[in-house]
Parts: C-alpha cells; sequence; structure tokens
C-alpha cells in the first residue's frame, strides 16, 4: 500500500481545481516567528479486516520556524504514518481518532476543506519521499513536472509560464543541480539517483513551503550523497527558514542534523531530546538500545546489541509502557501503569526510571553500555578454529575484470560502451577471516561477489579457490562448486522463491545435490542454527519479516555448509536492531564454524565493526585494503579517509554543518572512468599528477603493517596529515548529467 | 509503511507459528467463500451435474423426432416447446451442456498447456527459439478466431474433434504470449539467480520455481476463456462447421431456431440461458479468482470513482 502515496507533493487535480482553490486560498500567510506546526494529542487508528491498530497513540509535538525536528524509531512505530497524517494524505483505513494538528496561519487542519488543504499541500508543506525514482513521472520532463506543480496551485494565474519557467530553474540551481537550465528539459531517467533526491527538492521548493517533510528522504542514497543532501537542507533551512520534520531510521543521521529529536515507539514519543544529545547522552532505555544496536567506530571487534522481541501491534491504548516487554530494566511498575514524558536535562523521556517517585525502583539509570554488555555476553565461546594459513588462502583474485557489454552492433553508433564494471581487482583470503567490501553503490561490489561465486562471468584474471581456478572450470567442476562457494543476496525477499514453503526452499539444496537423507540436517535444525523458530517452516517468503527472511536466506545459503559465503547487503532494509543480529550471526557462524565471509557493504561502520580485513573499491577497483584495524586508524587513500568521516561518531556527535564535506559530487559511471587516478575529480587533494598517472596499488610505507596497500601518489603525506587541501573541489564538481 | 505493517503477517521471535499456508486447498477454501464465487461455482457444478446425469433428468431422447407434435408451445410435458422435427427443446439443451463442456474443457486445457510450455521455453531460454515462436504467436493472434476456423476445419472436415483442435489453436497464442511475458519478469528475480548459485539446472528452476509463480494468475484467464470458447464452438456450430446436426449442440440448436423465431420462439431460449449462465458462471469464478489471487484487492473498498479521491481527505 506505499503506492497510495502520491508522486508528486500536492498532484495537480486539474486546472477546474486549481482555479477554485485560488478563491479558497485561505487566510493570511503565517505569523513571523514561533511555532510553525503543533501537533496536539493526536491519535491515529487503522483500520483493518478484523480489528483495529493504533499507529499513533497520543503524540504532542511541536516545530518552530527553521527547527530541524527528527523523528526515529523501527518501522511500525508510525513515524511515516505522522507525515501523512500532517498532510491529511493517509490510506482509506486510516482516521485521527481524537487530537489536532494545527498549521501557522491555518489552525486546525482538520478542519480545512478538502480544497483548501489541497493548497496547503506543496505551498505550505512539502514532501520529499525516500524514492525519487517513483516519485517522478518518468514520461515528463522536469521541467514539465515543475511548471505542473506551480499551475495546480493559485499561483500560476498571475504569473506568465515564462516567470514560471524561471522559479523552476532557480530552484534547480539552489538544489545544486550542475546545469540547472539544461537539467529543465531533462527527463527523470537521465539523471542519477542523488540529482534525482535533489530534482524532488527543488519541487518541495517551489513555493517556499514553512515545512518540509523529509520521509527517510537519504534512507536510498549512499553516504556520500546522504551527506551532502543533509547540508543542502541545512542550507535551505538558513536561507529560507524552512522547517523540516525529518523522518528516519537512522539515529546517527538524525543525529548530525536535527536540533531536536523525538523517538517514537509503537506510537508513543518516548523521548524528547536535543539533536547533539541523541548518540552523546540518550536516556530512553529504547534510544540507547537502538543506538548499541548500530555499529560506530569504536564498535570493532565488539557483537552489536540487539533487542528481544519486535515492535507490538497496539490495539488500544494500553495503560503501560509499550516497551517494558523488550527492556533489559522493566520492573513490575513498567507494566502496572504508563508512564509520562519526565523531564531529565534538556529531554523528556517517557520511563519511570526518570520520574521523581518511581526513581528508586531501578537499581542505576539506563545506560547504553548495558546493552552492549548483554550482547557481549550473549557470544558463543569458538572451538578449534582452522588456523589461518598465509601461503595457502581459500580465496585469490588476480587481476580479476569483469566487462559488459561493448558488443559491436552492425548500426553505426549501435554499439553500448564497455562497462568496466570491476577492473583488474587482486586480494587474497584466508579461511576463517572476513573481508569487507566497502564503496559507494557503483564501485562494482557486488559484481565482484557475484564473479567470486561464478554467477557472473569473468572477462579477464583469475579467481583461484582453494587452488583451482572458478573461470576455467568445467561444467561438472562448477557444480561441485557450487556447494562450497554460496551468495547471500542483497534483497531477502526477492532471493526466495515467493511460491514454496520455508521448510521446503531449505531442502531444495539437498535435492539439487542429491545428499543423501542420512546426511540431510533437518528443517528444524537449520532453522535453529540461524535463531530462527521451527514454526517458520511452514511460512511462505510474503509472510516473513525482514530480518527473518534475511535469516532464512542465511540459512539456505549454510544448507550445503560451504567454505566461503559472499553476503552482499546483509543489513539493507533492516531494522537496527535486526540488522545487530544478522551481523552476530554471521560473526559467529565466522568464529564457531571457521566460516569464510566475503562482506559487502556500503557501510564503513559495519565493515569496521565486523570484518577482520577491508577493500575499499572505487570504480571497479581496489583503492586500499588491508587489515581493519590499520584501515580504519589510518587510512591511506583520501576516499577510505572520507568514508571513514562520515560514519556517525558517539564521541564527535556534532552537527553536520560543523564538518568538512570531504567527498564532492557522484561516483562516474564505470564506461568512461576518469584518467589517472579515478578517484581524483572528487578528491579534495587532488594535484596535477593525479590527473595524469595512475596511482600503483603499492604497500603503504610503515613495515608493521603487512598487507595495507594503497592507490594514491600522497598515501604517505595523507597517514601523516601533511596534505594541503586544494581548492579544486566545491560542489561545482558535480557531473553533468550526460 | 504502516499500511504495509498492518497487512504484514508477523511472528514474535519464540511464538507459536501462526502461519497458514495456503495451498491449493485454501485457495478454493478462499474462493468459495466469497459470495459470488460460491454462486460461480454452484452454478458450474449445476451444469457439470446436468451434463453427467442429462439421461436422468428428462426423459426423453434428444434425438427422438414426432412428426405429431412438431413447434409446440412450452406445456408441462414439454417446458421449452418442441422444435421443427417434434424434439424435446429442454431435452436439447440439457444433452447440449455435454458438447458445450466437451469442447471448452480440451480445447482451453490444450490451450493453456502447449501455451504455457513454449512460453516458458521462449521466455526462459530466449535467443533465436524466442524470436521465431513470438512471431508464430503474433500470426495466429492476427487472424479471428472465427476466420481461422472457417480456414481450417474446412480442411479438416467437421467434427468434435477438429472444433477442439481449432480453439484451442486460437487460444494457445494468447496464454503463450502471457506466459513469456511473465517469465521474463520472474527470470529477473533474485531467487532465481540463487537457485543458479546453489547449482540447480535450468530445467529444474524452470519447474520447480517459475512454474509455480507464472500459472497461478493464468487461472483466471483459463477460468474466462471457457466462456470464449463454448461461445466459439456454438458460433462455428451456428455457421455450420462445427458439429453437425442432429448433435444437440447449443449452436444448433440455435441456427435450427432462427429459422423458426417468428413461429416459435420458444427454441432458442433455451441455449441462450444456457450460454448466459456458463459465461456468466466462469467469468465469475475468474473475477473472484483474481481477487483472491491480488493481495491487493483485499483492503477494504469503499467508495467508487471520483469520491475516492474525496476520501483521501476524510
Amino acid at each position: 500500500m506505499t503506492d497510495v502515496s502520491p508522486g508528486v507533493p500536492a498532484l495537480p487535480d486539474g486546472p477546474a481545481l486549481a482555479d477554485r482553490s485560488a478563491g479558497a486560498g485561505g487566510p493570511a500567510p503565517a505569523d513571523a516567528g514561533g511555532l510553525v506546526l503543533g501537533i496536539d494529542r493526536l491519535t491515529v487508528a487503522y483500520r483493518t479486516a478484523d480489528s483495529r491498530r493504533l499507529a499513533i497513540d497520543d503524540v504532542s509535538l511541536s516545530l518552530g520556524r527553521s527547527e530541524i525536528l527528527g523523528v526515529v524509531g523501527e518501522s511500525g512505530c508510525g513515524k511515516s504514518t505522522l507525515g501523512m497524517t500532517i498532510l491529511r494524505l493517509l490510506p482509506p483505513n486510516g482516521r485521527v481518532a481524537s487530537g489536532s494538528i494545527s498549521l501557522a496561519g491555518y489552525g486546525d487542519l482538520g478542519r480545512l476543506t478538502a480544497e483548501q488543504m489541497r493548497s496547503v499541500r506543496g505551498r505550505e508543506i512539502a514532501v520529499i519521499f525516500q524514492d525519487p525514482t517513483t516519485s517522478l513521472n518518468p514520461r515528463l520532463s522536469v521541467g514539465a513536472q515543475l511548471l505542473q506543480v506551480q499551475r495546480a496551485h493559485a499561483d500560476g494565474a498571475g504569473a506568465t509560464a515564462r516567470q514560471l519557467a524561471e522559479n523552476a530553474v532557480s530552484k534547480l540551481a539552489e538544489v545544486g543541480l550542475p546545469n540547472p537550465r539544461h537539467a529543465f528539459d531533462r527527463f527523470p531517467h537521465e539523471f542519477s539517483g542523488g540529482m534525482r533526491q535533489r530534482v524532488m527538492i527543488a519541487m518541495a521548493l517551489l513555493f517556499e513551503p514553512k515545512m518540509i517533510i523529509a520521509d527517510e528522504a537519504t534512507s536510498a542514497l549512499d553516504v556520500t550523497l546522504e551527506a551532502q543532501i543533509l547540508e543542502l537542507f541545512l542550507r535551505l533551512r538558513d536561507t529560507h527558514g524552512t522547517a523540516f520534520l525529518f523522518i528516519s531510521h537512522d539515529l546517527g543521521v538524525v543525529s548530525q542534523l536535527c536540533d531536536r529529536v523525538a523517538v517514537m515507539y509503537a506510537g508513543r514519543v518516548v523521548e524528547e531530546l536535543p539533536g547533539d544529545a541523541v548518540l552523546a547522552t540518550p536516556r530512553h532505555p529504547y534510544t540507547q538500545a537502538l543506538q548499541a544496536a548500530v555499529p560506530n567506530r569504536r564498535s570493532r571487534g565488539q557483537r552489536l546489541a540487539t533487542i528481544g522481541g519486535r515492535v507490538p501491534d497496539v490495539v488500544s491504548s494500553i495503560d503501560a509502557c509499550g516497551f517494558a516487554p523488550r527492556c533489559i530494566y522493566a520492573q513490575a511498575v513498567c507494566t502496572a501503569s504508563a508512564p509520562e514524558l519526565y523531564p531529565e536535562g534538556s529531554a523528556r523521556v517517557r520511563c519511570f526510571a526518570y520520574a521523581g517517585s518511581a526513581r528508586g525502583l531501578f537499581p542505576a539509570s539506563p545506560v547504553t553500555e548495558d546493552w552492549r554488555r548483554r550482547a557481549e555476553q550473549s557470544a558463543v565461546a569458538g572451538s578449534e578454529l582452522p588456523t589461518p594459513d598465509p601461503d595457502h588462502p581459500l580465496l585469490q583474485l588476480a587481476g580479476l575484470a569483469v566487462h559488459f557489454g561493448g558488443a559491436k552492433s552492425r548500426f553505426p553508433r549501435g554499439g553500448k560502451p564497455v562497462v568496466r564494471a570491476v577492473d583488474g581487482v587482486s586480494l587474497s583470503l584466508e579461511r576463517g577471516r572476513m573481508l569487507g567490501i566497502v564503496g559507494e553503490s557503483g564501485s562494482g561490489k557486488t559484481t565482484l561477489g557475484e564473479a567470486v561465486v561464478k554467477l557472473l562471468p569473468a572477462t579477464g584474471g583469475t579467481i583461484r579457490f582453494g587452488g583451482r581456478d572458478v573461470t576455467r572450470m568445467s561444467h561438472r567442476e562448477t557444480f561441485a562448486f557450487r556447494r562450497r562457494a554460496q551468495m547471500i543476496f542483497q534483497n531477502p525477499y526477492s532471493s526466495l522463491s515467493p511460491r514454496m514453503q520455508v521448510g521446503q526452499q531449505l531442502m531444495e539444496p539437498y535435492e539439487i545435490h542429491r545428499v543423501p537423507g542420512a546426511r540431510r540436517r533437518s528443517v528444524e535444525d537449520l532453522l535453529s542454527a540461524v535463531d530462527l523458530p521451527a514454526g517458520v517452516r511452514s511460512a511462505y517468503p510474503s509472510q516473513l519479516s525482514g530480518g527473518q527472511a534475511r535469516r532464512v536466506g542465511i540459512a539456505r545459503a549454510l544448507v550445503l555448509e560451504p567454505d566461503l559465503v559472499v553476503a552482499d547487503e546483509p543489513t539493507a532494509g533492516l531494522d537496527a536492531s535486526a540488522a545487530a543480529s544478522t551481523m552476530n550471526l554471521l560473526t559467529d557462524l565466522r568464529d564457531r564454524m571457521g566460516l569464510t565471509v566475503v562482506l559487502i557493504s556500503h557501510n564503513l561502520s559495519l565493515v569496521t565493526t565486523c570484518a577482520d580485513e577491508i577493500c575499499v573499491m572505487y570504480l571497479g577497483q581496489v583503492v586500499e585494503r588491508g587489515d581493519t584495524a590499520t584501515v580504519a586508524s589510518t587510512p591511506a587513500h583520501p576516499y577510505t579517509k572520507a568514508l571513514l568521516a562520515l560514519a556517525p561518531d558517539p564521541e564527535h556527535s556534532g552537527r553536520l554543518a560543523r564538518r568538512r564535506l570531504l567527498v564532492a559530487g557522484e561516483i562516474p559511471s564505470p564506461d568512461s572512468p576518469p584518467p589517472g587516478c579515478r578517484f581524483h575529480p572528487r578528491c579534495m587533494y587532488a594535484q596535477d599528477v593525479c590527473r595524469q598517472e595512475v596511482p600503483p596499488l603499492v604497500p603503504v610505507a610503515g613495515g608493521d603493517t603487512p598487507g595495507h596497500v594503497a592507490a594514491c601518489h600522497f598515501a604517505k603525506e595523507l597517514q601523516a596529515g601533511l596534505l594541503a587541501e586544494t581548492a579544486a573541489v566545491a560542489d561545482a564538481v558535480e557531473p553533468a548529467p550526460s | 509503511m504502516s499500511v504495509q505493517a498492518t497487512q504484514q503477517v508477523l511472528v514474535g521471535e519464540a511464538g507459536a507459528a501462526p502461519y497458514e499456508p495456503r495451498g491449493m486447498v485454501g485457495f478454493a477454501r478462499d474462493v468459495v467463500r466469497r459470495p459470488a464465487g460460491a454462486v460461480a461455482v454452484s452454478l458450474i457444478a449445476l451444469l457439470v451435474l446436468a451434463a453427467i446425469f442429462a439421461p436422468l433428468i428428462t426423459p426423453y431422447n434428444p434425438d427422438t423426432i414426432n412428426v405429431a407434435n412438431t413447434l409446440a408451445g412450452p406445456s408441462l410435458r414439454h417446458l421449452l416447446g418442441t422444435d421443427s422435427l417434434g424434439r424435446d427443446n429442454f431435452t436439447r439443451v440439457v444433452f447440449g451442456t455435454r458438447i458445450a463442456l466437451e469442447v471448452a474443457l480440451p480445447s482451453v486445457l490444450v490451450a493453456f498447456v502447449v501455451g504455457t510450455g513454449l512460453g516458458l521455453a521462449a521466455g526462459y531460454l530466449g535467443g533465436m527459439l524466442d524470436k521465431v515462436l513470438v512471431v508464430v504467436f503474433d500470426s495466429l493472434i492476427s487472424f479471428p478466431a472465427v476466420i481461422l476456423g472457417l480456414a481450417l476445419l474446412s480442411f479438416l472436415g467437421p467434427s468434435v474433434k477438429s472444433v477442439v483442435f481449432v480453439i484451442g489453436l486460437s487460444l494457445m497464442p494468447y496464454y503463450g504470449r502471457l506466459i513469456r511475458a511473465q517469465t521474463l519478469s520472474e527470470r529477473k528475480n533474485q531467487y532465481v539467480k540463487a537457485q543458479r548459485s546453489l547449482g540447480a539446472s535450468r530445467g529444474r528452476v524452470l519447474r520447480k520455481h517459475i512454474l509455480p509463480n507464472v500459472v497461478p494468475p493464468l487461472l483466471v484467464i483459463v477460468s474466462m476463456d471457457i466462456p470464449t470458447a463454448i461461445i466459439t464452438e456454438a458460433g462455428l456450430a451456428f455457421l455450420g462447421l462445427g458439429v453437425q446436426p442432429p448433435t444437440p449442440d447449443w449452436g444448433v440448436i440455435l441456427d435450427d431456431g432462427f429459422v423458426n423465431i417468428g413461429t416459435s420462439p420458444w427454441e432458442i431460449i433455451g441455449p441462450i440461458v444456457a450460454l448466459l449462465i456458463m459465461t456468466t458462471a466462469f467469468t465469475v469464478l475468474g473475477e473472484t479468482m483474481r481477487d483472491v489471487l491480488d493481495p491487493r484487492q483485499r483492503l477494504p473498498r469503499r467508495r467508487l470513482f471520483g469520491r475516492k479521491l474525496a476520501a483521501l481527505d476524510d
């Protein structure tokens, strides 16, 4: 039902309606200062086939002028519903049960007529969704869509088409599109994901709305682009005084951007605190648990904390703390009555541990460390493991290349350019180790992973697996190889056969390889190895939660007891707690069974926490490789350094504005990599030599860190902190849409 | 997101499993539980029973000529009167159900099986085979079914078998094209890649994974095509190219009754009503199956047309 969301904020309803809304345009514009939006004791319920479900339970929030209010929580906590309720775009089965939302200058939004509400949407409150691809109409040029939105509102009446177009172009320029006039005539597919999201922001800005609702607006973007978009939000806030309601599942991002943050759990606000305090001093056990579940640069080698259980379906307002069943501090009082928001320092916390009267019932104030400690206790002791044997690595790549396209065409200009997805990668991995491969999307990580398990043919170089060259295997050898090397796919749902029960899916590998019954493990056994209850066996994939589907995918990859597993973004799309338990599972398998893992992720914090070795890829090539501790502490490539700097850090939880934007622009297309160092157009240290000479991947000096290699002309200087930033890199270097 | 959550069946980590596997039995139950589905299934059951027990339902033989009592009006002895040869109209309509089903079911089955096979091959194997099959499908579709029938039947000679063949052939390319398109889109899913990474052969992936995903949506079309087949069959018979008189076929009866429509309109009422029931029942069944198969249709639908927009505001 996500498709209820209209593609464009304030979708034009046709000229007739727009004209009428001109008359009903509403009262005077907003008052100068103070509050933009006030939410007062809002309760929203969904009616389902046989029951009712509270999505928002008595929520009061306020949003001031030029304020950025973050809303965080796991999925199912009511965050998105909040945004849709403000816009009055709830699906037909959703309804405001009580409470009100008031917008400065309009009063209670619930009292406006449908037409007045339409003029509020887009003009006063704009919205930016997660997926810019489906939010834009692929058939219309960007400019046409921007004009359409303007015409839908009455402003179009007095203005000429020229003025409207000028306004649209100025907004496109404002959001940082390199060539706004050019971009105006382009179509959505001609832009990259990051640029499309900028177009969406430009669309939201057309009427300079009082507030913008950003619903997971940066979740689909790479960290580098995310940082750029967050920067843009801050700039817009400063120049226009726009207020933002920033909805996100990512505690780190919220702490970097927001002035204030509301943490939601099961429809209630459980904590309201300043953005700076989110990672520094979270007070509510739920906020702390979320924090402990997110990897950061200090969690290296630790297990990530998980929260047992799941977000409950709230049928009616319960007289208890909703988090109590999952809370490690829960006392009798927590289930006996409902806590209120108690002030604590600069925050307000809905937890009895902070209530004056009940405080004594709790042994000590909740701290994030408790969740981490609990996670460490649940770790499994390693048994006899294969000793790493540097001379006989399990996996060895030499000059691996995977190129696509390039086929000659009978027609002139008909051939496609060669896409060099993976272009000369060499590395080796010992048994029982976890190698993390990091990079932005488009860096060739997934292609590399699929080539390793022979799902894609290598076009050059060799892949040696246990001494055998995978690229030259016969049909029969490949079949045997499939038992020993498995892949965990990125999308847990689509990688499971949709009309086959889980139990049957787990038996498929045995059937394919004709494993005799005596040597098979039972479905229950396989499920319990990934901490799933036996009952899951009869479920179809669509009945599973994201975390469960992921676990089934892992279980299936392990059925044949492979030596190597390639895990492609194993935490993508999971809530913090589910992501943490998935990663704990993978590290346990490594520690307990000596499984060799190739972990592919764009999340450097995750990789530095779990992996033994790191390999940073950029445009199909390795730019830095080495031991995790070494790479994380002394990065020798500017790209690695930038990725590390973008990861949220609890001890420097500052606002984004105070940090340097280390990587500008976007990753170029792999069919025409830049000459010289491929990273130079985005590198803040780039010099002339970088533009001309390809830096070799050479050992980084230092002797004590063998195997640490980097491809940068100035690796040594970078590590020593001697490099001066060149002025060449600015926002403007973003590549023009081709 | 929140709406999704309300639809998703989630389970507690440790709780008992409330999963409700919905195999063929569950699917059938879901269909019958809907009022429309129940009505459609009962009507179809009625027609099938009528076809099986035709001799027990009426005391007459459909072919017995009674020259003394031609073109009689309805009476208690002859519910729908008699035709120009004095045969009981009602009896002939009831026996006609047999021919209708005898032709419709096998022809749709043939179209379905052959179309599915060719469509799967075209979609999954691709290459030259795909190109050739697409041309074949498109060429067959470009002939109207009746024209194709006229051409082939004049060549094959009219008989139940050739009618089955002709109708099957005219429906087959639609199935082929649909299955091909579905296979192409299924093939892109990661589960196909996942199976390959486990070492599964192409045939196994097709049989165990792609086939179960492309066929269910087609059941809807199968159900809706049965009336098409019946009407085509009756049409061909009406034109004198299908089943031949004196076989009690709805098309034959219509043809015969048409001549006497001025004096005795009773003769055509029987086949018309029978065709109506049969067509409606199978179409409604198809629509119900579609509703059950498509989870999006399970949401409460209260408002229609323009009012739906207003509903977003309320």
